[in-house]
Order: C-alpha cells, then structure tokens, then sequence
C-alpha cells in the first residue's frame, strides 16, 4: 500500500499544478468569450459551440460557451494520458516501482482527472444555459448524452464522469500501446485498421455509440464495459514493458 | 538476502545469461565482473526489476522479486545509462527520488551535492556525462536501498570523482551497512572495496567468492621455465609468456609454504597477481592443469 501511496504522490505531482493551469485558461476563455457575447451581442465572436433550432417556423442560432470545452478537455486527456507513459513510466520504473503500482496509481489519476472535470464541467453546462440566456441568445442544451436545460446537475455530471472515464481509459491504453510498441502500432493501425473500419465502419459507429447516446442502463454498461476491458488491456500491456532507452 | 535459482535470459536467439545461481547476503559489497557482453547489464536489470528473466527463481527473502513491492522498494538500481528523463532540472530529478524511494535521505542528499559541487539548478540533459553519473551516484547513496546497485558508476568521472566515491560508499557502508553490487571495469581501483567478487563468463557464473580467498590464489612466477614446472606440474595455469629460456607464469592456485620455498631455491620471483590481472585471464583464456 506504501508503494502505491508513493507512485501516487509522484504521479500527482504535476497534475494539481496543470489542471489547475488548464481550468484557469478554460476559465479565461470562457469568460472572454461572455464578455465579447455581452458587448457585441453577438454570439460568434469568443469560443463557442453553436447549433441550428427553430421556434415558430424560425431558424435560430443555438449557443454554448461551455460545451466548447469538451475538444480542449479531450486534448488534456490525451497529452495526460501520453505524459503519463512516456515522462512518468521510465523515471517510475527506473526509481523502484513496480508497473502494477504504477497502472494502479495512473488509473486512479484517470479516475480522479474524470471526476474533477465532469464535476467542474457540469456545473459550468448549466451556469452556461443561464448565462447564454440572460446574454440575449438562444442557448444549446441537448448534447445527446445529456440535457442541460432539462436533465439534473448529478446526472449531467454523471453522464460526463462516464464518458471522461471511457476515454482516458482508451487513451491509457493507447499511449501504453504506442510506448511498449513506438512506431510500429501506427503501422499496424494504418495496415489493418484504416482499411477494416473503412470497409465496416465498426469502430465509427461504436465511437459514435459510446459518446452521442443518453445515459440509460444499457449505454452505462457497454461503457463500463469498454472502459473495463481497456484498463485490462492497459495493465496487460504495461506489465510487460520494459523501460526504453530512447524514444 | 537474494537467492537466483536457474536463472536465465536471451535477447531473441541470443543467449545472455544460462542457468545461473547467486546468493547474495546482506551488508556485503559485492563486486560483478566480467567482459563487454557477458550479462552483467542484464543480471543486473533482471534483479532490480527492470527485466522479466524467461526461466529461473529470483527471490528476496524468499519471496519472487519480479513486480513485487515489497522486495523492490528495497532495491535501487543506478544505471549506467542516463536516467530516462526528459527536460527536467538536477533538483526535480532528485524530488523525484525523494518521493519515490522509501528511505531517502534528505540530508546525506544535500551533503552529497556538496561534496560532488554539483549544481542542481542546471538542466540534467545539458550535464557533462560524468556530472551525470554523479547524479546517479547521489541517487544511489542517498536511497539508502537494502540492495544498491552501481553499474560502471565510474563512467565520465575523473579520478578524483572515483576515489570521493569509493571513500563516501566505504564511509556510509561501514555507518548504514547495506548490500551493494558494484559492476565495473576499473576493477584495480575498487578492489579494496569489495568482499566478494562475482565473474561471469560464458553466459554463466564462472567465479564467486571472497576477494581475498581468490587474490590468494593469482601468482605470478619469474624464472626459468622447467624450473617452475617442475614445482607447480598439475596446478592451473592462467598465463604464460615465455622469453627463451625463462617465463613469466601466472598461477590460479593455491601455493604451500614448502612449494614457494622451493620456487624461491630455483631463483623463481614469486609476485602476487593483482585482481585486474587475475580477471583479464581468467575470462579470457582456457585456464588448464599443466602436465594433465
């Protein structure tokens, strides 16, 4: 349990640091993006994400500042997730941890990453819909996996706890993947897969699948599924890495 | 402390290490020799976790060590390539083993840096190799792991860098007894400080015990040829260089009192072999019995 405590303390030593320094960004971004909403009333300028409704036969333009967070919070997974492999793994395994506590703790990490998002994620969703609104504009809330302008803050922060788990842990896997196998993992994907999922749209649909549905039980457990078997697949391939040299 | 039972590894279809057994008792220094490409790297890896063995036991009192917390917390192992960091400054490196290592200490760490002046604001990639070894070395003082591994902990170091070393591992050995490994090639300048030396030759433990069990058995031995052979027929010869009549012999065995005074009655100069010496022929002739 010590081991753990201590690859712990090591693998969140920065992440404190660079979630903090990302939320702070996102923060910025959004508020400048409310404030340029506010003075220029319009809803283009600054970040947001927008979409197509109608009221009374009316095309309208839907907006949500928050909901463009999701592509940066996607992108902090990944460079997460890849830090954690090819900066940790190496210094870890070298410094006398064993890769089990080390998957242990980079999983936990996932977890505790997913949460603090989806929690802080959530609640901006719905301040969105309320401020979008009182800034004059016509608000998105129907994302598929969720409705903000319906749906309760716990089952928005549910869904996107689920879906930021589901990710991390394939982006976990993948950058454990690419560090044990480098290059060659692309050649095999760009060999096997491009032309398999071209052919079948397989891997697609179930993309699609795993983050556009609403969260009911069925979805909950294929993404509890898939996010099992990818840490399982993670700990399989971890187990059997050795510390590279060079990258 | 470390048992190895059967132990062994192969890169593809090269064999490194074959059936090897070790036992490695607490507070010794241990000194693993042998020549480029005979395991030792590798040995090494396998016992500080590094690298899965494909056949064979390693145990840590008792117990398998391969992803075990409990046995590999108590290893540290100083490679004698870079540590495998990217951009990160001395001071962070050292952070990072502070954190990770269960008996770091702090303060041997700062006393350490001092005695090495070694700057830890400097970025660890842009150090000199030997700056960096030191690094290494720090590290593996300042661990205070139950098992310490210095492999080629001499790279890129000075002289007087080398001989701080041994001094501060003799020193803190002698006050923090722990088991050490030592693998290097300046084997003269650490002889002194190991109690038992391991040589491996030919994928294979090809020599273990006391340094001054095997230094008493390397002789050389200046004279005429005969006269010399005709003392030491039967006994294992490592060395020869003949120069007319006379030889320059070198002897892996044990010489009594009565043979070395009759070496002595036949002009035959008796010399002690250095350890050095004793390893570049053990490992790389065909030692055989004369008159066998």
């Amino acid at each position: 349990m010590e081991s753990i405590k201590r690859a712990l303390k090591f693998q969140g030593r920065d992440f404190i640091k660079s979630a903090g320094m990302f939320w702070l960004v996102l923060f910025i971004v959004n508020i400048g993006s409310y404030v340029s909403m506010y003075k220029f009333n319009r809803g283009f300028i600054g970040i947001s994400v927008s979409g197509y409704g109608s009221i009374d036969g009316i095309d309208i333009t839907l907006i949500s500042v928050a909901a463009a967070n999701l592509v940066p919070i996607i992108i902090f997974f990944i460079v997460y997730c890849y830090e954690m492999y090819y900066e940790y793994f190496p210094v870890a395994i070298s410094f006398s941890v064993t890769r089990k506590d080390f998957y242990k703790s980079a999983v936990i990490y996932n977890l505790i990453a997913s949460a603090v998002f989806a929690l802080i994620q959530g609640i901006l969703m719905k301040a969105d819909l309320h401020l979008v609104q009182y800034l004059g504009q016509n608000t998105k809330s129907d994302f598929g996996i969720f409705n903000s302008g319906t749906d309760s803050i716990i089952f928005i922060v549910f869904s996107l706890f689920i879906c930021f788990t589901v990710f991390a842990s394939a982006m976990n896997l993948l950058s454990a993947l690419n560090y044990k196998f480098g290059y060659r993992l692309w050649i095999v994907i760009a060999l096997l897969g491009i032309p398999y999922s071209a052919r079948t749209g397989i891997p697609f649909e179930l993309i699609g699948r795993l983050f556009t549905e609403r969260i009911g039980a069925a979805q909950f457990s294929l993404l509890a599924i898939t996010a099992i078997a990818c840490c399982a697949a993670g700990f399989l391939t971890v187990s059997g890495t050795n510390v590279k040299d060079r990258l | 402390m470390i048992e190895i039972r059967n132990l062994s590894k192969s890169y593809g279809k090269t064999k490194v290490l074959t059936d090897i057994f070790l036992n490695l008792e607490d507070n010794k220094i241990y000194g693993l020799l042998g020549r480029n490409g005979a395991g030792k790297t590798t040995l090494l890896n396998i016992v500080a976790n590094q690298l899965k063995c494909d056949a064979g036991e390693l145990k840590y009192d008792g117990e398998d060590i391969y992803e075990n917390s409990k046995a590999v917390e108590n290893i540290c192992l100083v490679r004698e390539k870079s540590i495998p960091v990217d951009d990160d400054k001395v001071k962070r490196i050292f952070d990072m083993a502070k954190t990770l290592y269960k008996d770091w200490d702090e303060e041997y760490k700062e006393y350490l840096v001092k005695e090495f002046s070694l700057n830890v604001k400097k970025k660890y990639r842009k150090l000199s190799r030997g700056n960096q070894t030191i690094v290494g070395l720090i590290i593996g003082l300042a661990s205070r792991a139950r098992l310490t591994i210095f492999d080629e902990p001499s790279l890129g170091l000075d002289a007087a860098y080398r001989y701080k070393f041994y001094d501060l591992l003799l020193e803190d050995a002698e006050k923090n007894p722990r088991a050490v490994i030592i693998s290097t090639h300046l084997i003269d300048e650490v002889t002194n400080l190991f109690e038992e030396v391991i040589i491996l030759k030919e994928e294979k433990v090809y020599l273990k015990g006391e340094v001054s069990n095997i230094v008493e058995k390397g002789y050389f031995l200046n004279g005429n040829y005969e006269n010399i052979l005709s003392v030491i027929k039967g006994k294992n010869i490592i060395h020869k260089e003949e120069f007319g009549a006379s030889a320059v012999v070198g002897l892996f065995d044990l010489l009594d009192g009565e043979e070395k005074a009759l070496l002595k009655s036949r002009n035959v100069e008796i010399s002690p072999m250095p350890l050095q010496k004793l390893f570049v022929y053990l490992t790389e002739n065909n030692s055989k019995k004369e008159g066998h």
